[in-house]
């Protein structure tokens, strides 16, 4: 055995990654009790700060007695959303024991356009108009300068001028991190843990007409009538005010169908296939509501904005508020028997925290005007209850599990499986010899780890590495965002270990030839086409070598665009099928969909055209293998000179015609192994048996 | 904090303290390098405060630690709204394995206050509160028919506790412990105070003890309010061991105190006696539990148990008259009422 040199650069690779773990984690707030103290001065006191989370709380002296006036936090510890720069805005924020705002200061920001641009000041501004405003409200940024009117159920601030985007960011991140802490301590806003909520199954459905869906309880419907409206305004300045009441007393006021139209059971049956498709896939994780309105009363009023949160709909869920937005989702819907009528898709972002399992109550802001110049408006809200049928969801598991010590708990069993496979694997390609000792039982052991790499470790426990981990190291190398999501996907991260430590010891094909849940799909397809008598086609040596290049350049890309934008690089990251095939399992929408069964089909013709041609992960697996200490692929002196066969054999065109092997392009497919130990297949061997030639002097380079 | 919990708010004040204003007053009195260091939190849905005599920030940050630690253990584990808190987990599963030893601690002494008062002190109240604080949130009252339908199912008899398992013997029992955990919180302050080298400390978990005597040699000294007036006081008592305070006032469902938080399990009731009853008692947990026993008994029986287990009580009735143990160590009293019967 060659003397084994990879210690050290293991050890270096591990280092790196826990460093690049461990400076993901510990991203958080930047204030001190000191700095905290110099913000909230006497008479306040601050208090013990909380175990759990990054809560401080503070009191004022009343009376005889301390009384808990807020609890201050800094956004960026309960919710690290992203700006345009990369880093997220951090508030120092004070919230009362009743869920008002009573102070809201920046801490640090990075936004462009409040650098450079408009300078600081507006954000300043921006952020001081929470202060009063409630958590029970729904809290959302209107156009500029646009006076901050608004009522009870719905605060309105003022955006500002050329940074809408940014300071709807920092609205997503107040309203968020509130939430996190009305959950935690002020005994509202339970059940809105956005890591908790209820998942929609994907897998239930039958082919329903609207009355179907209606009876089911998939699509929800609400009336009020006319009488019952009235009713609600009875005793004020506003009863009577509505004729119809008294002709049709029993006919609808309001008439209200909602349904999660990214359920596939509302969707595919309201739209066709491929537009249920393109939604899903334009929702990117978010939720939708189908909601359509036949009464009298519509939610779409004249002051209805495309693309913007409506005013006369909100959504309300614990006593807080559930930000909808209208969706400009304006493509037609293929049932014939649905109600015309008004109707918008709503869209849910994951972080409001709506729990479709959980009741929320639908409000229905409707306002009667009395008089004609400058009337008087009276405003009462109905409210529909609304909840997603339980048939058509997955329950978290139980509180406890929380954290990703809970997913560890959870996944034990998986994880156990993908070790002993790893086990399996190390031990086949430790002992090449006992694994290839027969030819065909080798083949069949092949195919079943690679079919089970496919099913377990990619479709199942989703476990597909990719280059999209690399644009997160190289954020987190930058001090943005980090890799601790790893440790919420324990599989991943076992597969990231294992995978790290073998390419110093066999360079990249144990992960590329055998654990790349995308890799087997290609070569079993490869093999099925095979079987086919499907010509396979090699590339001529020139242009086997310039096709190598390409996913040099594809990775060199992404990384360099991680440098500058990671919207971009995640972007370029899609020349990687990975998410398509192996996530979302093809469920995309139709160029995704085209390009990963592209690929596939390629690949029956030209061997695993995309691992060995355009794979930006496998260049970087290429790279680091750079650092391989050993050789591991045993070759005789014949090899290349006089004897072409495991160079002809190999399908990843990885031999030189010197018969050395290129080990950056090497799969660790172990065909030339079996070959070369076969006395029926090396022709050396069968040469030497004959007697007709002596086996020269075995150049073996490893065992 | 939601409503399910008691609050009991202000329930006694650090008299010591009327906070930073007097404690600088006494600096005087202590050693250059002392002084005292305060801080507030939260825990049992209200505030908490320890203050630790230190020779430097630094070491009372670490008293503060090893405290709060404390109290926060103790107000997880006997909340009844953390799902992560095992009395939370054992009223939702009807059984809780490994349960802390501090919840042991807790029923034991429950079990011998359930034997004094008769029956009528049961932690396994819980489903008549739940039921009583339901119907007056929604301006009702429970019918006497459905009160003691609820009190089938309140008997601490039927919990079955165990080192290893603690369990309700029929479906829709529940347990509360809030009249004994800010009482042990006290205790386990103290003797975590004591762990980290302090020698001198005051702690307010809704039950107040100290640790020593004042920087100035006196004893530590609280505040007994007046059960209509936060602001009011009705005695400023000598701490010695700790104090703690049941009253009306903390958590009531009429605006008369007629139905308030503590409630007789034997005939689902709250007693008419007292406003309020303070108990003076080696320990917190001691003190806790005998101001809620106290409470429940009426006045001749309540002196009568005080006496027999060596505590003394404040207590304060509901025309306001204020009467005390012959030993309750009043340092001052602001009575205005006096008792016909002392």
């Amino acid at each position: 055995m060659a003397r084994f040199r990879g210690g050290k650069a293991i050890v270096w690779a591990f280092a790196a990654f826990a460093l690049c773990l461990w400076s993901s984690l510990a991203y958080a707030g930047q204030l001190s009790r000191a700095d905290l103290e110099r913000e909230f001065p006497p008479p306040f006191i601050l208090g013990e700060k909380d175990d759990a989370l990054a809560i401080w709380p503070i009191f004022k002296q009343n009376a005889t007695s301390d009384e808990l006036v807020a609890y201050i936090f800094e956004s960026a510890d309960l919710a690290p959303i992203p700006g345009f720069s990369g880093t997220p805005v951090d508030l120092l924020v004070a919230l009362t024991p009743e869920g008002n705002f009573l102070d809201v200061k920046v801490v640090s920001q990075n936004e462009p356009v409040f650098v450079d641009g408009l300078g600081p000041q507006p954000l300043f501004d921006f952020v001081k108009q929470y202060i009063g405003k409630s958590l029970k409200q729904s809290i959302k940024v209107g156009p500029p300068s646009g006076g901050g009117k608004g009522d009870d159920a719905i605060a309105i601030v003022d955006g500002v001028a050329k940074a809408t985007a940014s300071v709807r960011i920092v609205n997503e991140s107040l309203l968020a991190a509130g939430l996190a802490i009305a959950r935690a301590k002020l005994g509202f806003a339970k059940g809105r843990d956005p890591s908790r909520a209820a998942k929609l199954r994907l897998d239930v459905f039958e082919k329903l007409d609207w009355a179907d869906l209606v009876a089911k309880g998939y699509v929800k419907h609400f009336v009020v009538s006319n009488a019952e409206s009235e009713a609600a305004f009875a005793g004020t300045a506003a009863a009577g005010l509505d004729p119809q009441v008294r002709l049709a007393p029993e006919a609808p006021f309001i008439d209200l169908w909602v349904g999660v139209l990214d359920a596939p059971v509302v969707g595919r049956n309201l739209l066709d296939e491929a537009t249920y498709r393109r939604l899903v896939d334009d929702l990117d994780g978010r939720h939708a509501l189908i909601v359509l309105s036949s009464g009298r009363w519509s939610f779409i009023g004249e002051d209805f904005v495309a693309g913007a949160v409506p005013t006369r709909l909100t959504m309300l869920q614990a006593d807080a508020p559930v930000e909808v937005r209208d969706f400009a989702w304006r493509k037609p819907f293929a049932l014939v028997d649905m109600p015309k009528g008004d109707f918008s898709v709503l869209v849910i972002k994951p972080q409001a925290g709506w729990d479709p399992a959980n009741p929320a109550q639908i409000l229905l802001h409707v306002t009667r005007e009395k008089g004609q110049i400058l009337p008087e408006r009276f405003t009462h809200e109905f409210a529909a209850p609304f909840s997603a049928p339980l048939a058509l969801l997955t329950l978290p598991p139980p509180e406890s599990d929380k954290g990703f010590r809970g997913v560890w708990r959870d996944r034990a069993s998986d994880i156990a499986t993908l070790i002993l496979s790893l086990v399996v694997l190390m031990l086949a390609l430790a002992m090449q010899k006992v694994v290839t000792a027969s030819p065909r039982g080798f083949v069949w052991f092949r195919r079943t780890f690679l079919i089970f790499t496919l099913l377990f470790i990619g479709w199942y426990a989703q476990a597909q590495l990719s280059v999209v981990t690399l644009i997160g190291a190289v954020r987190a190398a930058r001090g943005e965002g980090g890799l601790a999501f790893l440790l919420y996907d324990p599989p991943s991260l076992v597969l990231w270990a294992f995978t790290l430590a073998t390419l110093v010891v066999w360079g990249r094909g144990a992960f590329c030839g055998w654990l790349c849940p995308f890799g087997a799909l290609q070569e079993l397809a490869g093999d099925f086409a095979r079987w086919l008598r499907i010509p396979q086609w090699r590339l001529a040596g020139a242009w086997e070598k310039r096709l190598r290049g390409v996913k040099y350049i594809a990775l060199a890309s992404i990384l360099g665009a991680a440098f500058a934008s990671s919207a971009l690089a995640e972007r370029l990251a899609e020349i990687e099928p990975f998410k398509t095939a192996i996530t979302l399992v093809f469920i995309r929408s139709l160029p995704f969909a085209i390009y990963a069964g592209g690929l596939i089909v390629g690949s029956m013709f030209v061997f695993k055209f995309f691992c060995r041609f355009l794979c930006p992960l496998g260049a970087a697996f290429a790279l680091v293998g750079l650092a391989r200490r050993w050789d591991w692929i045993a070759r005789r002196v014949e090899c290349g000179d006089p004897c072409q066969l495991c160079k002809s054999k190999c399908r990843y065109n990885a031999i030189e015609p010197t018969g050395a092997i290129i080990y950056h392009e090497c799969f660790q497919c172990l065909d030339c192994v079996v070959i070369h130990n076969d006395s029926r297949q090396c022709v050396p061997l069968i040469l030497q048996e004959r007697g007709s030639r002596p086996l020269r002097t075995t150049r073996l380079i490893g065992k | 904090m939601t409503a399910t919990e008691f609050t009991r708010r202000g329930a006694l004040h650090l008299a010591l303290g009327a906070a930073a204003g007097s404690l600088g007053a006494v600096a005087g009195a202590i050693p250059a390098s002392a002084r005292l260091y305060r801080r507030l939190g939260v825990a049992f849905g209200t505030t908490v405060a320890i203050t630790v005599e230190a020779s430097d920030a630094l070491s009372a940050e670490a008293a503060f630690a090893a405290g709060f630690a404390e109290i926060r253990h103790i107000d997880r584990l006997a909340s009844l709204t953390d799902p992560e808190g095992q009395v939370f987990r054992l009223n939702r599963d009807g059984f809780l394995d490994r349960p802390d030893p501090a919840l042991i601690e807790m029923l034991e002494i429950s079990r011998a206050m359930h034997a004094a008062t008769a029956g009528a002190f049961d932690v396994t109240i819980q489903p008549l509160w739940l039921a009583f604080d339901a119907a007056a949130k929604k301006g009702r009252w429970p019918s006497d028919r459905e009160i003691a339908t609820l009190l089938a199912r309140v008997d601490q008899s039927r919990l079955v506790v165990s080192v290893e398992r603690i369990a309700f013997a029929e479906s829709g029992m529940g347990v509360t412990l809030n009249s004994l955990a800010r009482g042990l919180a006290a205790d386990r302050v103290a003797a975590a105070l004591r762990r980290v080298g302090v020698s001198r400390a005051f702690f307010d978990t809704d039950v107040l003890g100290g640790l020593g005597a004042r920087p100035d040699g006196a004893r530590w000294r609280a505040r007994v309010r007046d059960p209509r007036d936060a602001v009011q006081s009705v005695a400023v008592a000598e701490v010695a061991g700790c104090l703690a305070t049941s009253g009306d006032y903390q958590y009531f469902w009429t605006p008369d105190y007629s139905r308030h938080h503590i409630v007789d399990a034997r005939r689902g009731v709250s007693p008419g006696a007292f406003s309020s009853v303070s108990v003076l008692a080696p320990s917190g947990l001691e003190a806790d539990a005998l101001s809620t026993a106290a409470f429940l008994l009426g006045a001749d029986a309540a002196r009568a148990l005080l006496a027999r287990v060596g505590a003394q009580a404040l207590f304060v009735d509901k025309s306001g008259c204020v009467s005390a143990t012959p030993g309750f160590p009043v340092y001052v009293s602001n009575s205005g009422e006096a008792c016909a019967s002392t």
